[in-house]
Parts: C-alpha cells; structure tokens; sequence
C-alpha cells in the first residue's frame, strides 16, 4: 500500500512535464508543416517560372534555326572554305622549308665549297661539302651555324665528320636536326 | 480508491497512445506530401534548370552564328571556294597531277624524270604518295623548287634529295633532284553538320589566306558552278 501511493504521487508530478514535452511536439510539427506547405508553394511558383522561361528559350531557338535554314547553303559554303583555308595552312610551312633549303644552303656555303649532296627528310638534313683545306673547315662550320640560326625552324649540327679524298680536299659531312613549326 | 486509481491511470495511457497515434499519422502524412509533391518537383526544377543552361548556350551559339551567316556573300564565298581548287584541289586526280608537273617543269625547263604514285587507288580523297625526279642544272632545279611553291598547291614534301654525283662546281652541270610527295586534296563535305553546331570564325592567318586567294590571277572555269542546295551535302546536284 505505501508504495502505491508513491507511485500516484510520481504520476501526479510528471503529467505536466509530458503536457509540455507534448506541445513541443505538436509546435515542432506544426512549423514543419508550416514549412512543407512554403516549400512547396515556392516549388510550384518557382516551376511554372522555369517553364515559362525553357519555353521562351525553345521558341528563341526555333526562331534562329529557322533563319539559319534559310542561309544553310551559305554555312555549307562558309564551312567548305574555312576547312580548306585550315588544310592549305597546315601544309604549308614544311613544303616552304624543305624546297627552299637546298638553294639556302648554296647561298651560304659556295663561298666556301661546293655542297656535294644534299639529302633532307623527315626532322634532319644531311649534305657533303668540299671544302678543300682542312683551315676552311672551321670556316664552312662558323657559316653554317649562321644558316641554322636563320633558318625559320627549330634546328641544330647534330654530327659532323671530315674525309679526306684522293686529291687531298676535305670533305665535311654534316647532319642537322630540325623540328617542323615555326621558330619559338 | 485503489479502484479509481486504476481507471484514471488507464486513460492517462489511452491519451498518451492517441497522442503517439496522432504524431506518427502526421509525420507520415509529411513524408508523403515530401515524397508525392516535393521531390519530384525538385527534380523537375533541377532538369528545367539544367535545359536552361543549356538552351542559353545553345542561343548564343545560334546568334553567333546568325550573325556570321547574315555579313557573308553567297558569290562571295564561291568564288573564294573556286580559286581555292587551284591550291587544294577536292579530288585526287593522278593525270592531272602529273599535268601540273608537266607544266611547272615547262617553265623552269627541266626535265621530268620518273614520276610514281605510291597508293594504287586513284582518285580517292586526302592525301595521294608520289615520287618525282627531275633533272635539270642547279639554277633550274632551284627554279623549279620556287615555282612549286609559289604556285600555292598544297603539297606535302617529305623528303628531298640532290644529287651532285657529277662533281661540276658550275651553275651549268646537270643535277638530280628527287623528291617524295603527298599531293593533298579535300573533297567537299558531305554534310555540314548539325543546326546548333558552332561555326568557326577565320582566324589572322586564315583571312591573310583568302586575301591571298583572292588576289590571285584566275581564269574562271567553263563549267558552272556546283549547286548547293540540301543541309545533308551543300554540293549536291
């Protein structure tokens, strides 16, 4: 029986403490609701405005398209001529060096000997020059660089070795890398 | 007492279970608004957002290119296209390849040697091998080196050799020179491509080009001109 009674007791003194807890709950969910029926009502507006303005867009876009299909046969000429432009540059530089070095380097070099062969492929250059004595090789090697440092392309003496032939004339061969693309 | 005790502590729980009742209830009942309208709405506003991104891009893209197509001239642009045959030619065609040669060998008076094409199949598009000696002394042959490039057509020199197997210092000695080849040709296009495709703006070097295509002596051919109409092939008859 006593312990009954404290039991009630307990009770008594908690029914306010869950009243409050309770209100909280319900205050909690109330804002809640509050809340998801904004959100919502934001969404909504947000979402017609949005449409509103793809559609402004899609009957912008079909507007241009359909004044540029009137002017397609000038794209495709434009097109056409742009591409070719593009190829026709591309080619250009590498057909430029490789035909002009030979007469390049005759330029440069006959004062010092004649140029024996003259072979040029792919990112290197190779020729033979008849210098005669062996003090002018020094020459045709200081003439030389003059010629790589003007060249409008990357390039450097990669080798160069010396024979001497029967009649006792130096002849100077020399390899030259070059890279294709203008000069930096 | 102990009877009234009970009674109230039975209602007491039947008004706390009510209340558990009543809050599961209205969380369920927002988790399905959130589930039914918010989210695909999010969603919905998310994708719309997205296409708008989009369709800007796609409108700028459209204007710029309206705005291009509208200061250009259709005569114009032919004209560049046809004067631009002479340096880039739209097929490959191996005797009237070997009809250019002939003709800048003519000029510069040397002497076309072998002339070999390296790809069996003839006038197909891009780029064609080809072999080609010539003979002739160093001036000539020089000459000759000049007039290939100035006369503009793409040609793509991958190697070249000289040959100065005569030992004759003089300008008079005869010489061989060989040279390995790409003639380079570029069909026209077989579509142009999608409406909201970009459209390039000419480059410095690409307006330099055309200034130079344009200025240079031309006999308009006989024929007419191709007819563009169809967005598929702009040079379909």
């Amino acid at each position: 029986m006593p312990s009954q009674t404290v039991n009630l007791q307990k009770k008594k003194k908690n029914k306010p403490q869950l009243d409050g807890l309770q209100r909280r709950i319900f205050m909690v969910l109330i804002v809640l609701t509050a809340l998801l029926i904004v959100t919502l009502g934001t969404m909504l507006v947000l979402k017609k405005t949005i449409v509103v303005s793809v559609e402004k867009q899609e009957a912008k876009i079909v507007e241009l398209s359909t004044e540029i299909e009137v002017l397609k046969q000038t794209e495709g000429l434009y097109l056409t001529l742009t591409s070719r432009l593009e190829t026709i540059l591309k080619y250009r530089q590498k057909q430029g060096f490789i035909t002009q070095l030979p007469e390049i380097l005759h330029t440069a070099l006959s004062p010092y000997g004649e140029v024996t062969d003259l072979s040029i492929s792919e990112g290197q250059f190779q020729f033979g020059i008849n210098t005669g004595r062996a003090k002018d090789v020094k020459l045709v090697l200081q003439a030389l660089n003059k010629v790589v440092a003007n060249l409008e392309v990357d390039s450097k003496i990669i080798a160069d070795s010396t024979d001497i032939d029967d009649n006792g004339n130096h002849i100077l061969k020399l390899t030259v890398s070059y890279t294709n693309g203008t000069k930096k | 007492m102990e009877q009234k005790n009970k009674q109230e502590f039975s209602l007491d729980d039947l008004k706390a279970y009510g209340i558990v009742m009543l809050l599961v209830t209205v969380i369920i009942v927002i988790l399905a608004i959130f589930a039914i309208f918010v989210y695909p709405n999010a969603i919905a506003i998310k994708d719309s957002w997205s296409k708008i991104s989009q369709n800007e891009e796609q409108v700028s893209i459209l204007e710029n290119k309206l705005a291009i197509l509208t200061t250009l001239d259709q005569n114009d642009l032919r004209d560049a296209i046809e004067r631009s045959q002479q340096f880039l030619p739209a097929e490959n065609e191996v005797f009237e390849i070997m009809g250019y040669f002939s003709a800048r060998a003519q000029e510069t008076n040397v002497s076309l040697g072998d002339f070999q094409v390296a790809q069996s199949e003839l006038g197909g598009s891009g780029e064609l091998p080809l072999d080609l000696d010539i003979k002739g002394t160093r001036e000539e042959l020089f000459n000759f080196n000049k007039n290939l490039i100035d006369s503009g057509r793409v040609l793509s020199i991958d190697s070249l050799n000289l040959d100065f197997t005569s030992k004759e210092s003089s300008l008079s000695a005869v010489l061989t020179e060989s040279i390995s080849l790409i003639n380079v040709s570029e069909p026209f296009p077989e579509s142009i491509g999608t409406i909201i495709d970009k459209l390039p703006q000419l480059s410095v070097a690409q307006k330099e080009l055309l200034a130079e295509i344009q200025l240079i002596q031309w006999t308009k051919p006989q024929d007419t001109a191709p007819e563009f109409t169809a967005r598929e092939n702009p040079f379909s008859l």
